[in-house]
């Protein structure tokens, strides 16, 4: 019982960080706009990697 | 017939008399024989390298950093099929077009389909398959091309020139300068290195001389002839260009997206006619090198690196961590149709001059922001294509979407010099005519890809094979 608790918080602080991790990754990628798609709608670059949007 | 520039006969010149070795040169030669035209190359050098002549093609670069001029070109029989890689190609039909959607932008006075009955012979010449070209979707398709051996035009066709009663090869036969007398150049002025010189007079010359010499003989022509060869000069030495060579980016591919084969694992992706037309571009070609040599063999970093480049937002995270140690994917080769503009362009130099006194070239080149426009978005319609299908990814780099300057990593152009005396429909506009006849002259011609009005994407070595077969073809059924 004890172990399954443990493993819970540690697997629920593992979730609660990747998400962090992840928002603080797509906050702080440098984004620009295609010149195929200047409005962004389909695809961005994002760190230089053109990227499906959605 | 071979022989040397001290038996050179001024008096009896065969009918059409050729400036210059190179593949131009030789086909043209060869076509002409085939015809039964007799003809005569001068060529400036021997069968041999020679420092001396290699000298009279340094010149002076202004602009975007560029080759030593004397780097790119070889001055002796074979011209510079002697270090040429045989990537070959023809030109797209869009290449040929006057494009109303871009500036200053007037095609071709001929079409692709003008050149393709010529393809067969430009095959045999150069010892080539046919290529072929599928879509892949509405804005991309993957393009194929042939490898020449490469033909070496002196080894290949030494026999020949030994033998035939036709064709006959001139060596150690330096053009100095053209003399023009009531439109017609009536003299051709030829040194040896000893500096003996002798005017010999043509029936019909044809410039074979490569993308710089043309134009640079056509211009110290313009000045020391009584008569200009080039009657209106507006253009001759403009609209220069060269293949802009850059390394783009990355590409990582999940799935495999070429089906073309390639000596080197290779494949090449352009834009659609479509597509350089909606996104207002010029031809490019996205060359995908597929494959790490020897990485399955070099343990668990590389069996590392390849788990985590399969996830892009894994690699990314990865990389940004860690820096620059982690670098996914295959480098993109990027190889670009330039702008032809009138900024680019040979003059002579003021200066200086080389060992015959003649000017030397000052090449003025700089890519423009079409030509960055260009690049990008020839690299963004890989990357749509494979974001769009979940077959991989493509990474840019800075300076490519930036699209303002490009630093030189590797090749920075592809040695193909082209453009200076352009085909045009009128000669406001270009130096020679749809035939290759210099405007207002009866018996002048050009050759070679210092015709081209724009450049494609395309290697130029098959363009110019098909545009020699054709001149001779011309000449040959001219009447007399």
């Amino acid at each position: 019982m004890r172990y399954t608790r443990r493993l819970f918080l540690i697997v629920g602080l593992g979730a609660v960080a990747t998400s962090l991790g992840v928002v603080a990754y797509e906050t702080g990628a440098t984004k620009h706009k295609l010149l195929t798609d200047p409005d962004g709608e389909n695809f961005i670059y994002r760190n230089g990697v053109i990227t499906k949007v959605g | 017939m071979i022989y040397d520039f001290d038996y050179l006969n001024s008096q009896s010149l065969p009918p059409v008399a050729i400036i210059g070795s190179g593949p131009a040169g030789v086909s043209l030669s060869k076509t002409l024989a085939q015809h039964g035209i007799p003809n005569l190359i001068l060529e400036a050098g021997g069968f041999d390298w020679s420092d001396e002549l290699q000298e009279t093609c340094r010149g002076e670069v202004v602009g975007d950093e560029y080759w030593e001029l004397e780097f790119s070109r070889l001055k002796y029989f074979g011209g510079s099929s002697n270090h040429w890689t045989g990537f070959c190609r023809p030109l797209d039909s869009v290449d040929f077009a006057r494009r109303d959607d871009l500036e200053d932008h007037i095609g071709w006075p001929i079409q692709k389909s003008d050149l393709d009955p010529f393809q067969s012979d430009a095959n045999e010449i150069l010892e080539l398959p046919s290529v072929k070209e599928r879509n892949v979707d509405k804005d991309l398709k993957e393009v194929e091309f042939a490898k020449s051996p490469p033909v070496n035009f002196a080894e290949k066709y030494r026999t020949f020139f030994e033998t035939s009663d036709l064709s006959h090869l001139c060596l150690n036969a330096n053009v100095l300068s053209l003399t023009a007398e009531n439109g017609r150049v009536v003299s051709i002025e030829v040194s040896n290195l000893a500096k003996d010189t002798i005017s010999v007079r043509p029936k019909t010359v044809v410039l074979c001389m490569g993308g710089i010499e043309n134009s640079r003989l056509l211009l110290w022509s313009n000045e020391v002839s009584p008569e200009p060869i080039v009657q209106r000069a507006e253009t001759l030495g403009k609209y220069w260009m060269d293949h802009p060579h850059n390394i783009g980016g990355h590409v990582e591919f999940t799935h495999s997206v070429g089906e073309f084969s390639f000596p080197w694992s290779y494949s090449f992706f352009a834009p659609t006619e479509e597509a350089m037309r909606r996104y207002q571009i010029l031809n490019a070609c996205v060359r995908v090198r597929y494959g790490r040599e020897g990485a399955s063999q070099r343990g668990i970093k590389d069996f590392a690196r390849a788990a985590i480049c399969k996830s892009r937002l894994l690699s990314d995270v990865v990389e940004e961590t860690y820096g620059k140690g982690l670098t996914c994917g295959t480098e993109i080769e990027l190889v670009w149709e330039q702008q032809a503009r009138a900024e680019n362009r040979i003059e002579l130099s003021r200066t200086k001059t080389d060992g015959f006194g003649v000017p030397r070239p000052l090449l003025y080149w700089e890519k423009s922001p079409l030509d960055y426009r260009t690049a990008k978005v020839a690299m963004e319609l890989l990357g749509r294509h494979l974001a769009g299908t979940g077959h991989g990814w493509v990474r840019s780099f800075d300076h490519i979407i930036e699209a303002k300057s490009h630093p030189v990593q590797g090749w920075m152009a592809g040695h193909h010099h082209m453009g200076g005396t352009r085909m045009a429909e009128r000669q406001e506009v270009g130096v020679v005519d749809a035939n290759l006849k210099v405007f207002g002259m009866d018996n002048t011609y050009v050759l070679g890809s210092s015709v081209f009005p724009t450049a494609g994407h395309a290697n130029p070595t098959y363009t110019i094979v098909q545009l020699a077969v054709r001149l001779g073809r011309h000449l040959a059924l001219r009447p007399s």
